[in-house]
This record gives C-alpha cells, structure tokens and sequence, in this order.
C-alpha cells in the first residue's frame, strides 16, 4: 500500500474550511492530517461517498473541542465545573447581597410594588365579592332567572300574585317563585324587647327553585299553602339561628314572637343564605300567604312579588322569555307594561347593578393607572441599579461569566423584589379591603360584611407581582448585559449608554403623564366636594337626630287607629325630654333611598298645567326641627294631623319654587290646588316655607309640597326629626328609653344625625375624590423620585462633559441649566401626553363632577402647577450638584 | 462522569483511551486510538469523543503530546502523537482500585 503521488488525498473543500475556522489552534493541523489519513484508507478500500459524512463528523468533534475550552469545562482539575444548579443557587443569592447593598432603590421599589399591586388587588377583592362571589344555598344559578315586567321606558317593576300562577305553565321552566321583602319585629329571646329583622314573604316552592339543602329542618310544601293564614311557620337563616340560639339545630321546632304573633320555625337555610342576591341580608322567610296585613292588596293591579324561575335543562332564557310573552298576551294587561324582562341568574336591580359599575370602572380606570406607574416606577428602579453595575458586570464577563448568568442574576433581583412585594401587597390589601369593607362604598347599599380576599385573587396578585418585577427586571437584564467589555471596562464609573438612558427618560415621561392624569382627576374631585359642601342645603343638618320606626308594618301589621295613637303619644314624649328643642314626623328623611313623587296643579286657573314634585307627610314641629323658615301662612296645626281629607277640607304648605310655579307672582297662602294622586283631591295652600335640597346637591331646589301626616293614607312607617340642644350621643338613649317604654315589641332604627345621614349620602363621591387624590399623591411622590433618580444618575454619566464645559468657561449655572432642561423635557412631553389621557380618565369621572365643568380651568392650572413645581423640585438638587462639579477635579479623573 | 471528574477520578472514556494509548506505545494518535478501542474492545467511538476525551487528559496532565512528522498519506499534515504520562498511569490505576473494591468479594457473598 504504498502511496503514490496521484493518490496524494485532498481532503474536501468544505471540511478543510470547518476545520481551518473551528478546531482549537494546536488541534487544527493534526485534525486535517487525522481527517485525510482515514479518507486516504477509504479511497484504498473503495469505500465510496463519504465525503458528508466526514465534513460532518469534522463539525461535530471541532465543536465539541471548542464547548470545551469556551465553556467552564476548560479550568480542568478537581471540582473545576461547578453544577448549574450551584451556579443558579450563587446567582440567587448574589441577587439578595446587591439588594441589600443598595437598600433605598429596594426599598423604593418594594414600596412601589406594595402600594400598586396591594391597590390593585383590594379593589379587584372588593369588586370579585361585590359580582362575581356565589350566593350559598343557590345550585346552579346559572339556571335562574329572574323575571320583572317591564315598562316601555325601560324601568322594571315586581309581577303580582295572579301572574305567578299564569306563568308557571311556561314550558320551559321548571318552575318560578316569588318573593317579596319586607320588615319583621322578633320578640328577643330574653324578653328584651325586639329586634328588627328582614324578612321575605316567598312562594312555598321557593326553596324547590334555589334548590337548597336546609341546613336542618324542612322546605315549605303545597300543603303549607293550602293552609293559609292557620300555619303560623317560618324558615330562619342559619346566622339568625345561631345568633337567637346559639346553634343551628336547637333553632328548630322553636316558636317565634314575630309582629306579636307566635311562629313555629321549621327549618334552617344553608349557611350563609340571606337571599338570592348578593346584598340580600334577610333571616326570615315565611309563605306569603300568611301576609295578614289590612294593606294587602290581592288584585292584578298590586305588583309586588319579583319572581325567580328556574330553567328546565336545555331550554334557553329566549324561549322562556317567548313563552312569557305570549301567556303576558292572554292576560290582557294593559299597555303600561309591555314586556315580561327575563335576565339570567339572579340579576340585581338595574339601578344598583349600574352604580356598581359605574363605581368600578373608575376605580378600576385609576387602579390601572397606578399599576402602570408602578410597572413605570420598578423599571426605572431596577434599570438605574443595572445601569449603575455596568463596571461590575464587564469585569465579570471578562473574568468569564457568560451573558445568561449575568441575565439570571437581574432577573433574581427582580424575582426577590416581586415575592416580597407580592407578600406584602397581600397584606397591604388586606388593611385596604377591611378600610373599604368599613366605608359605604356605593350609595345606599347596606355595609358589606366581611370582604374576603379570594382565593383566585390571591394568584392573581402574586402572577401580577411577578409579571411586573420580571417584566421590568427583564428591560435592565436585556440591555444591561448587552455591555460591551472594552468599551465598559474603559469606562468603568463612568458610563455610557445613550439608549439605556432615553428608554428611562421615556419611563419617567409616562409617570409624569400618569401623574398628571390622577392629579387633574384628583382635582376636579375635589374641587367637586368642596362645590358640594357649599351647595345651600335649605335647612340646618346639625343637631338634628333622626330615627324611623314602623308601627303600621309587619306580618301582623296594626291598624291605622294604632298607628295614628303610637305616633301621637310618641311625638309628645319625645317633645318633652330633656335636651329636645322641637321634634317632628315625616314620612322621608333627607337623602333616604325612598322618597314620594307627586303632582298637582292650580285648582282656580283654567288650563293650569300639572307641575310635578317632590312631596313629603310631615307633622306639625318638622319645619322647626329642620330649620326651614315659615316664609308665609303658617305651619300645620296639631288638629290638622292625621285627618284624612277624603271629605274634603284637604290642607297643603307648598315651597316658595313650587309657589312661584303655580301661581307665578301672586300669593299662594289661601289659594287651592287640584291634587293628582290622590286623584281629584282639592286642598288649600295655608303656608309657604323655604326651598331645600333633600334628594340631590344637584340643580335647583326640588318643586315639593308637604301636607300633614296621614292625610291622604299612612304608609305604616315614620321617622322623627328632632332638635337637640345637648350633644346626639346624650339624646340618644333617652329616646330609646321613650321608644321601649310605648312598645317594647316596636323599636326604632337608623337612629342618627342628619349630618351623618348626608355624610352617607356623600359616601361614595367622598371615597372616590380620596382614592383618587391618595393616588395621585403616590403618583406625584414616585415620578419625583423616579425623575431624581434619572437625573442623577445622568450627571454621574455626563461628569465628564460637564468637566470640560466647566474648565472652558461655561458657568456653572449654564451647567445647572443643562440639567433642568433635561427634566423641562420629559415634563413638557409628559404634560402634553398627560392632558390627552386625562381627557379618557375625565370622561370616566363626568357623571362624578359637580359645580365644575370637565374642563375646569383651575384643575387643570392646578395639576399641571403641582406636577411642574414638584418636578422642579425634583431636579433641582441635582442641577445644584452638577454647577458645583469642580472641574479640575473631574478631569483629573 | 462528572461525580469521578469531579474526585479527579477517571471517566469510562477517558480510561479507555488511556489504556488504548498505553497499548499503542509511540503509535498512539487520534485515528489509532480509536482504531484500536474499536477492534479490541468492540466499541465505535465517535471522532469527536476521541478528541475531546484526549484534549482533556491533556489538560488533566494523564497524557503528554507532541506533532509528530508529516507524512503523504496524511496529506502532508503532522500527526498528534501521546504518551500516557506517569499521573495518567496512576489516575488509571487508582480508578482500577476504586472499582475494584467496590466489587462483592466472593468470600463475603451469601451463601
């Protein structure tokens, strides 16, 4: 075999090139010797068409050489390679170390992180309860629906009894049942006098339709029904059980003392069910045919029941709806109500569905502000930190840690900042639920119970902190290991990454721009609070108490002598206890949900024009009690009270605008009015009191007349208005003392001051305005430190340019300048950015302003004066410090 | 592997192309190595394991090289030539004993 010339092997081009760029220098040559030595044999074999192969296996083993030597595997010896996961471990901790080294810019961001996510999380806590939370007791709710007619204007209103039975036979339902809520007096167990307790008049197959499991005890049956008013029975709520009995079961088979009459409980509702909707907050439910009330109206025409309807499997709400109609056709209603609504699952009236969102939208609009200023604010952070350890990881790389360890190192930062700002947002929104849960947050909703910070909220608020800490610690770990070795290792303290430093300019333009947002937001609030604290209410909230009661309510309702009798003696008791300088009844109290419309016109004019108003049933002592002035005519007279004008002799006191309305100039006292409702009643105006603002701050003072208490019917409930002249706190137990003392089995409730009633009313703007000014002072602290943060860092970068503007004759004030128009910059682009989005945030508040307009100058002046002098304020230290570089000094360097 | 390297033990492949090199005597090179590895013991190296495992007894110290002269056949390129160094003989040997010992004795083994 001995070689010959012709046969002197070339190896393939392609090889010899794979080769030549990749095997180590010292094995290149042998290699090529190896590779043409094995083709060499082949050729002599006549092995043919390898030549791929080859150039392959050339690849691979240069490769595997070059991995050797690049990688770690190249200090070779005992324990040279340490396990990645021991590398992993070291970068974790190497992460904690440069945290604590630089404990403000942690803590700043651990701060930010809190306070965002925290926020975030207790308002999405809030919102998953307030909409999302089950009801206990209700299988399969999505099953249910609940029905109401519905007017051609679009409001609802509950069916009568009759229209449960007609629209049972609808194919598609299972079944529908009824309810209605009212109020009930409860004998306390301990012979204590009563308590007020809400209560359901339901259908007997009510329970069927929930399908709820009792927690002991039974469901009402047909034969209950069937009954009537002889079967005195009710099923309690399990709190309501173990609160009367001190458990469940020992609640069942006792009697009740409701209303004065003896009930038998039967049953327990599953714990927890107060009603099949999620404000619900009733304990007692009983047939509806035990409602003994004289009031009770059992004519197609009394709508009081909603109805709750339970699909059958498979049909759909549409042809429940379809069938509804067409039995609605056969029932020959009339037009008012042209439809039969049908909603799925057990909606809540629109009214306070609407509130709700509406409430929530904003909050959420600012939530989402703030988490986008705490995304802003965190990057900024860890970018600075990245930015300022440019040195540290050049020297790192050059003593060979590869670009993936140093990404890892970042981005533990960023893990440990998000599990610790994950950790103690959850706490910070524990503190935020249980301050929400304690405020009325929508208006007129009864207080919510104990919030509860859900489970999937709970993930949601840890995967957020950590999608925003990596996400923001990403940003540093891509640019800043992007480090060029030479470049940064010449440059070490010194810096220079122009791109690095616009993206943190462009971060602290979006906080100022956010900042900027909140604050017009958190202005035009506020100024709308302080609009409403001067709206001139028309009578005098301080020192007045008031408290309700209801004589005439409940399952065995007292008549209206009783009632008439209870509130005469009342009055006078309360009239004559000490600390009581006037005291009156009426049938609303000022900014109370419910409230009396009506509508009259002049009696004597022909084709007067009915005016619609606002009305009230007041009793002698009421305007005195309030404060309103008698302007003309006189107050009602005691002998006036509770008379019913149905014979005629009918009396009214009309407000000065109403006044003006009807009679235009000319004096009201002694003139008559034809009154609507009730209808054709003719009544003569015998005073004119001042204008008030009882129902809205809004508007001109409502057209309202007031005529006296029972007059034309009694409603079964009142509320006494009184004057104090000692402290609320020192009448208070006084009045409960007179109020057991007529009627142990009666007491009063919503005992409070008007000003803490106008307080509740103002409750949820009142939140709103705080929640929006305590986020934007957040927002202005984090953009200030965010934009000295920036600014500082910059003239640490620019030290040396400013050095020799200052060694060739620049002043140092030019020097300072050169700072404050860096930051003139970001807040001239912030500022034109943060008015074009506080236009959306503005439009997500306008049905919350009041007595400014969206465009209010002032807030607007005032926003963008706050966030400009903060700035400066900001950046001025910094513009100081950089005038007073020394240059010679700098340049020595 | 990396628990022996670790203990500056011996890998599977790092004692078989050692002991491979000692048989070869002054003819040991990359293509004989595995020439040999191959006929003797049956086992088809890749060429790159080859070279990698000789580059890191390299650096370990267990063998020594040098190019050796050019010849036609080779294309006129030198070869690498090793010689297991006296470290390599003991590293070989200590993993001998480490595997050795660790081996039931027959004595011992139930009966």
């Amino acid at each position: 075999m001995a070689p010959t010339d012709r046969s002197r092997p070339s190896l393939p081009p392609l090889t010899r090139r794979i080769v030549a760029w990749l095997a180590p220098r010292h094995w290149r040559e042998s290699i090529l010797g190896d590779l043409a030595e094995e083709q060499h044999r082949w050729r002599a074999d006549g092995t043919p068409g390898r030549s791929a192969r080859l150039a392959v296996s050339a690849l691979v083993a240069c490769a595997r050489l070059q991995w050797e030597h690049r990688s770690g595997r190249a200090r070779v010896g005992p324990r040279q390679h340490a396990g990645r996961l021991t590398a992993t471990v070291a970068e974790a901790r190497g992460a904690l170390r440069s945290l604590r080294t630089r404990p403000g810019t942690s803590l700043l961001a651990l701060l930010t992180l809190t306070l965002g996510i925290g926020v975030t999380t207790s308002v999405f806590s809030l919102a998953h309860w307030l909409m999302f939370r089950p009801i206990p007791g209700v299988a399969s709710p999505e099953s249910l629906v609940t029905v109401r007619l519905q007017s051609k204007d679009g409001s609802t209103f509950p069916t009568s009894g009759h229209d449960v039975t007609d629209l049972s036979s609808a194919s598609a339902l299972v079944g529908l049942a009824g309810f209605e809520k009212t109020v009930l007096h409860v004998a306390r167990p301990d012979g204590l006098g009563a308590m007020r307790v809400n209560g359901e008049y339901v259908n007997v197959n009510y329970f069927d339709i929930l399908e709820q499991r009792l927690t002991t005890g039974r469901r009402f049956t047909a034969a209950d029904a069937a009954a009537g008013p002889a079967t005195n029975i009710v099923i309690v709520s399990d709190d309501f059980a173990r609160a009367t009995f001190g458990q469940a079961e020992a609640a069942q088979g006792h009697a009740l003392l409701i209303d004065e009459g003896p009930f038998q409980i039967i049953g327990v509702a599953a714990m927890g069910f107060h009603g099949p909707s999620r404000t619900d907050d009733t304990d007692i439910w009983m047939p509806v045919t035990l409602k003994q009330s004289a009031r009770v109206d059992d004519s197609r025409t009394a709508l009081f029941l909603t109805l709750l309807g339970r699909l059958k499997s498979g049909a759909t709400v549409e042809e429940a709806a379809s069938q509804l109609e067409a039995i609605r056709r056969t029932q020959g209603r009339g037009s008012a109500h042209s439809h039969y609504s049908v909603e799925t699952g057990l909606a809540a009236p629109t009214w306070q569905r609407k509130g709700l969102l509406e409430t929530f939208d904003l909050v959420w609009g600012v939530s989402a502000l703030l988490l986008l200023l705490t995304c802003a604010n965190v990057g900024n952070l860890l970018l600075a930190r990245a930015s300022e350890r440019t040195g540290e990881f050049a020297t790192r790389q050059a003593l060979g840690a590869s670009r993936g360890r140093l990404m890892v190192g970042v981005l533990f930062e960023a893990l440990w900042l998000a599990a610790a700002g994950g950790a103690l947002a959850v706490l910070a929104a524990r503190l935020v639920t249980d301050l929400l849960e304690r405020t009325v947050i929508i208006r007129n909703m009864p207080p919510l119970g104990h919030v509860e910070i859900a489970w999937p909220v709970l993930g949601i608020a840890v995967a957020a902190s950590s999608l925003v800490a990596v996400a923001t610690g990403l940003v540093p770990a891509l640019v800043g290991s992007r480090v060029d070795l030479l470049c940064s290792l010449k440059t070490i303290g010194r810096g220079h990454s122009p791109g690095r430093r616009r993206l943190r300019t462009a971060l602290v333009v979006a906080q100022v721009a956010v900042t900027l947002t909140l604050s017009i937001g958190g202005f035009l609030l506020l100024r709308s609070m302080l609009a409403r604290a001067r709206v001139p209410l028309g009578f005098h909230p301080e020192a007045v108490l008031a408290f309700s009661l209801d004589p005439g309510i409940g399952v065995n309702g007292g008549t209206a002598d009783h009632e008439i009798a209870y509130f005469t003696r009342l009055l006078d008791d309360v009239r004559h206890a000490p600390g009581v300088a006037a005291a009156g009844l009426a049938w609303v109290e000022p900014f109370k949900p419910i409230g009396g419309g009506g509508a009259l016109r002049a009696a004597d004019r022909p084709n007067a024009a009915e005016v619609t108003t606002d009305t009230n049933m007041i009793s002698p002592g009421f305007f005195d009690a309030l404060g309103i002035p008698v302007l003309a005519g006189r107050d009602f007279t005691p002998h006036e009270l509770f008379r019913s004008d149905q014979g005629g002799g009918g009396v009214v006191i009309l407000n000065a605008a109403l006044a003006r309305a009807l009679f235009g100039g000319t004096a009201a006292v002694g003139q008559r009015v034809l009154m609507s409702y009730p209808e054709g009643r003719v009544r003569e105006v015998v005073g004119v009191v001042g204008d008030t603002r009882t129902r809205t701050l809004g508007g001109p003072p409502a057209l309202t007349y007031y005529e006296p208490f029972g007059q034309s019917y009694l409603m079964g409930w009142g509320t006494v208005h009184v004057r104090v002249t000692q402290p609320a706190s020192a009448v208070v137990p006084t009045i409960r003392a007179i109020v057991h003392s007529l009627d142990p089995m009666l007491p009063a409730y919503d005992i409070e001051t008007l000003t803490d009633s106008l307080g509740r009313y103002l409750a949820e703007d009142a939140m709103l305005m705080r929640v929006t000014v305590a986020f934007a002072l957040v927002a202005l602290v984090l953009a200030a430190v965010g934009l000295y943060g920036v600014l500082a860092r910059q003239i640490e970068e620019r030290r040396q340019e400013f050095g020799v503007r200052l060694a060739l004759g620049a002043r140092p004030r030019a020097v300072g300048r050169l700072v404050t128009a860096e930051a003139a910059r970001a807040l001239a682009v912030g500022t034109a950015l943060g008015l074009v989005a506080s236009a959306w945030l503005v439009r997500l508040i306008a049905s919350r302003l009041f007595g400014v307009t969206k465009a209010d100058p002032v807030a607007l002046l005032g926003a963008v004066g706050l966030v400009m002098t903060v700035t400066f304020v900001a950046a001025l230290p910094v513009a100081r410090r950089a005038s007073r570089l020394d240059p010679a000094d700098v340049l020595r360097r | 592997v990396s628990s022996f390297s670790d203990k500056g033990l011996l890998g599977e492949l790092e004692q078989l192309v050692l002991l491979a090199a000692l048989r070869l005597a002054e003819n040991a090179y990359a293509v004989s190595i595995r020439d040999e590895i191959d006929a003797r013991a049956g086992i088809a190296l890749s060429r790159s394991s080859v070279y990698v495992t000789l580059d890191r007894l390299d650096r370990k110290g267990y063998v020594r090289s040098w190019l050796g002269e050019p010849t036609a056949e080779r294309g006129g390129k030198a070869k690498r030539c090793f010689e297991v160094t006296a470290a390599g003989r003991r590293a070989l040997s200590e993993a001998e004993q480490a595997v050795a010992s660790l081996r039931p004795s027959p004595s011992r083994s139930p009966r």
